[in-house]
């Protein structure tokens, strides 16, 4: 019996999908590749004749960019703000391109050379010395020797010296192992490319050099700009998350098109009628915006009589959003009273949303 | 019929050899349409070609043939709408890719007679908004670019928006195929956007009668002899394939226009900005028709040719391209293009190339970039007309007197130029043109810095520097105000007289300042004695519409003018006189007025009484009679009732010497010790008086007292309750007089000024012993480093 898995890897949860395409898929493949670059487009941008979803939303040719990107000798960088759904479309490229998503480095600042290169079995390295079989190969050399796609999450999060590991690898696409013999060395094998995402704007971030940019295209991925959009999308992610869920709440027009309306007068600055709103310094991307309604039916269906209404969402934006920063909470209060107490006056759910809103921040 | 059958029924009906009509539908300025156009022309021979543009302009195709014609060229239209309304100018551009031009110059070529079959300019069809003011584009092809057809079409294909799935169905064709099979299906494209426009929006816009104009012109072609080749934007040939007969007659249209062959410029060109129409980035579809109108198509070369040459023009303004960066951005092009399925690179693929590899870091949406390159596909070519071509005298006279001048017209570039306009008579004259042109609203020159003798602003300066560029679009302007007169000077005075009629419109008739500024900018543009008449009807507002306050600032504007030396001197010859005298006339009419002041005219009217005193005191240099000003200011002060103008009126006595200054102490002794309901009204008078002349209160020692000593008599609470206006009524010093007004209180209760300050502001004798020791630990801690002779400033 297989495991019950939180979250499984693109190319086993998309696997039906990913089938699909490669039978269907007559186009050139570039070496290395399980699919064509246009079969890759089809399965993040969907195609309805092979049943294929659409997985990633708001800027098709930047798909195209990045796919292309893969195709040469650059590495590909994926910026942007949090929540923008980067990790995501490098997972997809991967599952994709190179039917793994799984060759994943996780950049955090304890992230040392060893993980980018290789590192030892020491039991094995101190009885055998070193060998191929006490070698403990990083995911980036596993995808050199595979001629796959290898992903770094989070890359500025990496010392400067670690990342300086990276400018090598990325220009010769080898890795020498001198302990295995003077000439022992990987290279990659054709398919082999790097997609890493970098959040540029985090405090304690390093900065990458502009010799490591220089080895990188880079596309950064923007919060969707069309409001009907990321309605149906939040719509649509809330019902799959929720698709486990024995009591699943309605979720209204109403209070879909105030949660919509909530984070974007709080991301861009502006309400949709002009007026200006305090950006805070929390992330109000759709991510969050999928996260606050998910907690809110979670908690109108367990906790409640089982009918989402705006006053879940305002009392989750205070827990899920905005967190502990004291400025942020100011800036939420001026947002309740000056937009949200005008609107309650006409609307139902902006009542339910001011009054509830009210009332956590009086806490 | 369905819609399918309908575009196959349209794929027979475009060409029919044997009615001897060929409907071409093309996109204005696309360059495919153009290639195949002209293909099509050379194989067809046709007898009459037919072209989409307003009637009238027929008298401008020998122009438009001419060798000399370089597009972008454009023809304007000066147009006097039937019903009355102000003159609008529109505009029909052609660049050496527009279809309509390649079948001018080809139907030429062929011995075709050439005709354009639209309705005429004067035409209300051709005004999408009937009421417009603003210059209209006489190819309106919004059809092309928002449409339901249009978005599902470019989902389908993965397309960003119209411009693209455009050159991804059809520039990509260029020189590929063969024509009939290129403009069936360009027809079938305009057809689905047609079938999903709703028919009255088709009347509404206009485009059904225009129709009628086309269907009765071709009709009459066929009946000629054909072939007749018709080249029509796309959206209107499913229209005019079939029955010719079932139009309704078109409408006779009675305005006139003028019309002109102008220069023309890519940047006006642009879908994007402006009034154009067609396609957005002209300077790369220049490229893409160069380069394939010879031979095939070469789409690599192109794309190297495009990126290199901005990789060029960017290292030029010190941005470097690395080599690297540029084949990396060529590759990504010309991959994405394959990918997308297209023969090569097309404006977007090229577009995102430049995007993936030059930027590197985070993007906001419109990245600098990406702007760069996007401004070099704009290109910035100008086009060029023959001699004949003439245009409207007033800008040929514009032009001459640029050259006289010595102003560089030769291209469009913005050039800077400095005019030494006090010293030097010819620098003056050259500075005259430039506040003409600017009076015009040409948009040929603006002041960068220098004095401005309209406002009063910065007078002591002697030069001035400008910035000047004759641009299409001034040219454009330029004809715009052809409406005006035919020559400079003529143009800048009619612009006045609209001018003052605006303002008379909006109901600001007494305003007499700004009509006073007007004169004002018609002097410094040179006119002269030409602008009698202007000032004869100012004259003439001034006696029907003059208050007491505008009157004041005007005469005060006027003397100075009078009395100006500089460049807004008027010429001896033109004598202000006249008007001074009838304005200080109105004024002292109007004196008579301000015992009955009312309370919304107290401000206007004690800022008016403060100018009067600046007025009675050059009264003798401007040659105007004191006395009787002098008069009527003390017939005001007799009978004046509000404190506040009363104040004001008396010290505008007592200042210029026409009373004693003890009435003014009578009567704010009167007021402050009077019975008031309105605790504000106890010190209108001391508020009149700050206004007009505050220097008044501390040169009269016994005024001061009086106040003074009101206001030590006067309980705490009656104070508090005075303490606002109080407040309000000492706002009128500035900040010397501040001051001064406290000396003279200092002595008057006998302390020094000084000692008004808070006690607070002293340190403490623990402070001070505190600050001692800091500075003693300071001493030791640098003695200790060696440092004593760095602080006692001796060099080691």
């Amino acid at each position: 019996m297989v495991e019950q898995v939180q979250r499984e890897p693109a190319e086993i949860r998309y696997r039906d999908e990913l089938t699909r395409l490669n039978e269907a898929d007559t186009d050139p493949k570039p070496q290395g590749w399980r699919l064509s670059p246009r079969a890759v487009r089809r399965f993040i941008l969907g195609d309805k004749k092979l049943d294929v979803t659409q997985k990633f939303f708001g800027d098709d040719p930047l798909v195209d960019r990045c796919i292309v990107s893969l195709m040469g000798h650059q590495g590909l960088m994926l910026v942007g703000e949090p929540g923008t759904a980067k990790s995501l479309l490098s997972e997809l490229l991967a599952a994709a391109i190179s039917n793994t998503s799984k060759l994943v480095v996780q950049g955090s600042a304890g992230t040392i050379e060893d993980h980018l290169r290789y590192g030892w079995n020491y039991a094995l390295l101190l009885a055998e010395g070193p060998s191929e079989r006490a070698l403990v190969a990083s995911p980036i050399l596993t995808a050199m020797r595979e001629g796959q796609i290898a992903r770094i999450e989070e890359l500025t999060r990496c010392a400067p010296e670690v990342q300086d590991a990276m400018i090598s690898l990325m220009s010769e696409k080898t890795v020498s192992i001198p302990e295995l013999g003077a000439e022992v060395e990987s290279r990659a094998l054709p398919g082999f490319n790097l997609i890493g995402t970098a959040n540029l704007r985090d405090r304690g971030v390093h900065d990458m050099s502009s010799a490591l940019k220089r080895r990188f295209n880079f596309e950064t991925v923007h919060p969707i700009a069309d409001a009907a959009f990321e309605k149906a999308l939040i719509d649509r992610q809330v019902t799959e998350r929720m698709a486990g869920s024995p009591v699943f709440p309605e979720l209204t027009p109403d209070v879909l098109d105030l949660v919509v309306s909530v984070f974007r007068d709080l991301r861009t600055g502006k309400t949709a009628d002009g007026a200006s709103v305090a950006v805070p310094n929390s992330v109000m991307s759709t991510a969050e915006a999928v996260n606050v309604t998910h907690a809110a039916a979670l908690e109108a269906a367990y906790l409640d009589n089982g009918t989402l209404t705006a006053a879940h969402i305002a009392r989750q934006l205070g827990g899920t959003v905005f967190k502990d920063d004291p400025e942020d909470a100011r800036k939420l209060r001026a947002y309740v009273d000056q937009i949200a107490g005008p609107r309650a006056r006409k609307s139902r759910a902006w009542s339910a949303f001011h009054k509830s809103a009210k009332e956590c921040l009086r806490d | 019929m369905t819609d399918q059958a309908g575009f196959e029924q349209l794929r027979s009906d475009l060409f029919q050899p044997e009615r001897g009509l060929y409907v071409v539908p093309i996109r204005h300025h696309s360059p495919a349409c153009a290639w195949y156009l002209k293909q099509l022309i050379k194989e067809v021979r046709p007898k009459r070609v037919l072209i989409e543009a307003p009637a009238d302009f027929a008298s401008q195709i020998p122009l438009l043939l001419d060798d000399a014609t370089k597009p972008p060229v454009a023809l304007v239209s000066l147009v006097d709408p039937p019903d009355g309304r102000p003159r609008v100018a529109g505009y029909y551009p052609f660049c050496d890719h527009s279809p309509e031009f390649v079948a001018l110059r080809e139907g030429h070529a062929v011995g075709a007679e050439l005709r354009f079959i639209d309705a005429p300019v004067y035409d209300k069809a051709m005004f999408a908004d009937p009421g417009t003011t603003e210059p209209v584009s006489f190819m309106d092809e919004q059809h092309f670019d928002s449409n339901d057809y249009i978005n599902a079409l470019a989902r389908e294909t993965g397309c960003r928006d119209g411009y693209e799935l455009w050159d991804h169905l059809f520039e990509a064709r260029f020189g590929a195929d063969g024509w009939k099979g290129f403009f069936q299906d360009v027809g079938v494209y305009c057809a689905g956007i047609r079938a999903a426009t709703h028919e009255e929006k088709t009347a509404a816009t206009g485009d059904a009668q225009r129709e009628a104009h086309m269907a009765a012109a071709i009709r009459k072609g066929l009946k000629a002899g054909g072939p007749v080749v018709v080249v029509v934007g796309g959206f209107h040939a499913p229209a005019l394939v079939g029955d010719l007969t079932n139009f309704p007659k078109p409408e006779k249209s009675a305005g006139s226009a003028e019309s002109y062959l102008i220069r023309y410029g890519f940047r006006a060109l642009d879908a994007l900005n402006g009034y154009g129409a067609g396609l957005p980035q002209p300077g790369y579809y220049q490229r893409l028709w160069e380069n394939g109108s010879e031979a095939t198509q070469n789409w690599r070369e192109l794309a190297i040719d495009l990126l290199s040459g901005f990789a060029e023009t960017m290292r030029a303004d010190g941005q470097e391209i690395a080599l690297p960066a540029l084949t990396e951005a060529i590759r990504t092009a010309e991959t994405l293009a394959l990918l997308r399925g297209r023969p090569g690179a097309l404006r977007h693929d090229l577009i995102d190339g430049v995007r993936a590899a030059l930027i590197k870091g985070e993007a906001s949406q419109s990245d600098i970039w990406t702007g760069r390159f996007q401004s070099y596909l704009c290109g910035d070519r100008l086009g060029d007309v023959p001699v004949q071509a003439g245009s409207p005298p007033l800008v040929e006279d514009a032009r001459a007197r640029a050259r006289l001048h010595r102003f560089d017209i030769s291209d469009s570039l913005e050039r800077r130029r400095k005019l030494d306009i006090r010293r030097k008579e010819t620098q003056l004259e050259a500075s005259r043109f430039c506040h003409a042109m600017m009076l015009v609203g040409s948009g040929f020159a603006s002041r960068e810095t220098g004095p401005d003798y309209v406002t009063g602003a910065r007078t002591e300066l002697l030069f001035e520097e400008w910035t000047y560029a004759w641009s299409p679009q001034v040219e454009g302007r330029m004809i715009e105000s052809s409406v005006l007169g035919d020559d400079l000077p003529t143009a800048c005075l009619a612009q006045l007289h609209r001018s003052r009629e605006g303002m008379i419109e909006e109901g600001k008739a007494r305003d007499l300042a700004g009509l006073v500024e007007l004169f004002s900018r018609g002097l410094m543009a040179g006119l002269g004695t030409r602008l009698a008449p202007f000032l004869d009807a100012v004259a003439g507002d001034i006696q029907n519409y003059g208050t007491f306050a505008t009157v004041t600032h005007a005469l005060q504007r006027l003397m100075y003018i009078r009395q100006s030396t500089g460049p807004l001197r008027a010429p001896d010859a033109f004598d202000l006189g006249g008007i001074t005298d009838a304005a200080y006339a109105r004024l002292v009419y109007l004196c008579d007025e301000l015992p009955e002041t009312g309370p919304e005219q107290i401000k206007e009217r004690l800022a008016a009484l403060r100018v009067t005193i600046e007025i009675l005191q050059s009264c003798r240099q401007a040659g105007l009679d004191r006395v009787l000003l002098e008069e009527a200011m003390d017939r005001a002060a007799k009978t004046a009732k509000e404190p506040v103008i009363l104040g004001a009126v008396l010290a505008v006595c007592v200042q210029t010497g026409l009373r004693q200054a003890d009435m003014l102490v009578l009567a704010v002794k009167g007021q402050l010790s009077g019975v008031s309901l309105n605790v504000e009204d106890r010190i209108g008078v001391l508020r009149g008086i700050l206004h007009a002349s505050p220097m008044l209160l501390w040169h009269s020692k016994e005024l001061l007292a009086a106040v003074d000593d009101f206001l030590c008599a006067i309980p705490e609470e009656d104070f508090l309750r005075l303490l606002p206006h109080l407040r309000l009524a000492l706002t009128a010093l500035n900040p010397r007089d501040t001051d001064t007004l406290a000396q003279e209180l200092a002595i008057i209760h006998k302390v020094q000024t000084g000692s008004l300050l808070t006690s607070d502001a002293m340190p403490s004798d623990t402070e001070l012993a505190q600050a001692l020791q800091i500075e003693k630990a300071i001493r030791a801690s640098l003695k200790s480093d060696h440092l004593t002779g760095w602080i006692s400033g001796e060099a080691s």
